[in-house]
């Protein structure tokens, strides 16, 4: 890309000197994209001197200089292209695509490659952005298994969904697919008859579990509004992020075993019960 | 060994385009009675031929369900039924059905049929990603409740292309709006039954039956859907949930079904729902007092 700005600059330049200035007739063809001209009327370049003319040389001589500067930044960029597609997580790979972005950018600053310049500048920010997002997300599961078990760090990849009361969101011994958090509204598990409070999350384990099947029916008592995203999505998250992928494996399994715990309390509280009766 | 690994990739990577599936079908499920053997085998074949191994595992999975908790002519109606409603009928079937007759036929039958199809019924047989803008589009413009008249015909070799081109839609099938519409229906059949063995053993049997009032494509398809819906929304569900003291569920069923009419408005069969709720209601209520 970098490459191809460049000698496309350079011919532009060199056909604006061999029409003005027919004395420059014998200059090669390619000449440096820093002269800029052509404002100039071609009477004022029929006057020009032989220190003026060793000046274009000088300029001539930086303009191979920053054409070389320009093949070293290409070949450069190349390397970090290379680099960027081998990696094989998302991290390193959004690292090194911006570092592939300054190099480019940095490559067409000398040949006024705008184009090149305004699309690596996009990229650029792209790449800034998702990076910016992996790394939140991986500092809020970290945070989220030492401090609440929540996994409201799923929000930003949620997508909304606006329930009607009486719509069931997923039927007991149906293949789970996605998960949900409560947003609003209110909802029961048919089965158990249990209401889910706002902010909490259901079927997170669907996703690890073997049989992968729903274990209750999840029906939407008063309309409201829930978020969803596919078992697909957060797999992708996952494979993509192996930082991302063991703490989410640590927070799942600390919500299970919260609930084992629990589990065995009531377990213990019914004991008692049937012994003191 | 090398290229079998790319090869392998590369086919898992355009698995959806190039419609590479395991061609094995499942085995059937243990437990399964002898007296539901039948139905269950046959409802496999049906769906490997509808749609694939995968689709026909989902069909072994959904009657798993049942298995040791129903007799075996339940069961084997509900492999029956099921199979029936997983394999429904859009345009990509009755292409697939109109080919299997010119093929069994050795290219003898040549033959056209005209259907008569709505806008988006015909749309909703397209991936959800191809199907929603042009649904905007046609919602845009209040057409897409417009009839089309499609002719699948195998007497021309057009026909034929156009056949086969249609019923090669079947590996996006499971992308489509329609089969979300089908799943959710199927799952809430047997979520009923489910329950109903719980609540209403003796009406089981009737809410088995309630697919068979869904059939075909088009008018009759909407029909029979919303009649359904308004059977389950109005007497099953509640009574189910608790709501509703009805004694005899699978009387009540029968009596609404016997009062559902060809009516898109479904005045009757509201009216006949309305008139078993209020007896069920006063009753529970008389019940409560003595």
């Amino acid at each position: 890309m970098g490459a191809v700005g460049l000698w496309a600059g350079g011919r532009r330049a060199g056909v604006r000197t061999s029409k003005l200035s027919p004395g420059l007739g014998h200059l090669p063809e390619k000449t440096s994209p820093f002269l800029r001209i052509s404002k100039e009327s071609p009477a004022h370049y029929d006057a020009l001197d032989l220190p003026l003319r060793k000046a274009w040389l000088v300029s001539m001589d930086t303009s191979h200089l920053a054409e070389h500067v320009g093949t070293a930044g290409t070949l450069f960029a190349s390397v970090f292209v290379v680099a960027t597609l081998s990696m094989k997580t998302m991290i390193p790979l959004r690292v090194f695509a911006i570092l592939t972005n300054f190099v480019l950018i940095g490559t067409a600053i000398p040949n006024h490659n705008y184009l090149v310049i305004l699309v690596q500048t996009v990229a650029l920010g792209l790449n800034g952005y998702r990076l910016h997002q992996m790394l939140q997300l991986v500092r809020d599961v970290k945070k989220s298994v030492s401090s609440n078990l929540s996994m409201e760090w799923l929000k930003p990849f949620m997508t909304e969904r606006k329930c009607r009361a009486g719509e069931v969101l997923f039927y007991k011994d149906e293949p789970a697919d996605s998960m949900f958090y409560i947003v609003s509204g209110r909802y029961r598990l048919v089965e158990s008859g249990i209401e889910l409070p706002i902010g909490a999350i259901v079927g997170e384990f669907g996703m690890l579990s073997p049989s992968n099947v729903r274990t209750q029916t999840l029906e939407c008592v008063d309309s409201g509004l829930i978020l969803s995203v596919t078992y697909d999505q957060v797999e992708q998250l996952y494979v993509q992020n192996p930082a991302f992928g063991f703490y989410f494996l640590k927070l799942v399994t600390a919500r299970l075993f919260e609930n084992i715990g629990r589990l065995e309390q009531r377990l213990e509280q019914q004991t008692l019960a049937v012994k003191t009766a | 060994m090398a290229d079998d690994g790319i090869l392998s990739s590369l086919r898992y990577l355009f698995a959806d385009f190039l419609d590479e599936q395991d061609t094995s079908p499942p085995f059937l499920p243990d437990g399964l009675a002898e007296e539901a053997v039948p139905a269950v085998s046959e409802g496999i074949h049906l769906l490997m031929d509808y749609q694939g191994a995968t689709y026909a595992r989902l069909y072994v999975d959904r009657v798993k369900r049942f298995i040791g908790k129903i007799d075996a002519a339940m069961l084997g109606e509900i492999a029956r039924l099921m199979a029936d409603r997983m394999a429904y009928e859009d345009a990509i079937r009755i292409a697939q059905l109109k080919l299997a007759e010119y093929r069994d036929s050795d290219g003898q039958v040549l033959s056209t049929d005209i259907k008569q199809f709505r806008f988006d019924e015909l749309v909703d047989a397209l991936p959800e990603i191809a199907a929603g803008p042009i649904l905007m589009v046609l919602e845009k413009f209040s057409w897409e409740h417009r009839r089309v008249s499609i002719p699948f015909s195998t007497a021309s070799r057009w026909g034929l292309g156009r056949l086969k081109a249609e019923a090669g839609l079947r590996r996006w099938r499971l992308f489509s709006i329609r089969y979300g519409q089908e799943r959710v229906w199927v799952e809430r059949w047997l979520h009923m039954i489910t329950r109903g063995l719980l609540k209403q053993p003796q009406a089981v049997s009737a809410i088995i039956d309630t697919a068979t009032m869904i059939k075909g494509h088009g008018d009759a398809y909407r029909q029979g859907l919303a009649d359904w819906h308004a059977i389950v929304d109005g007497l099953v569900k509640p009574t189910l949930d608790g709501v509703l003291p009805l004694a005899d569920l699978a009387g009540c069923i029968k009596d609404a079904r016997e009062a559902a009419m060809p009516d898109p408005r479904q005045a009757s069969l509201k009216r006949a729902i309305a008139e078993i709720r209020a007896r069920a209601i006063a009753a529970g209520a008389t019940a409560a007092a003595g």
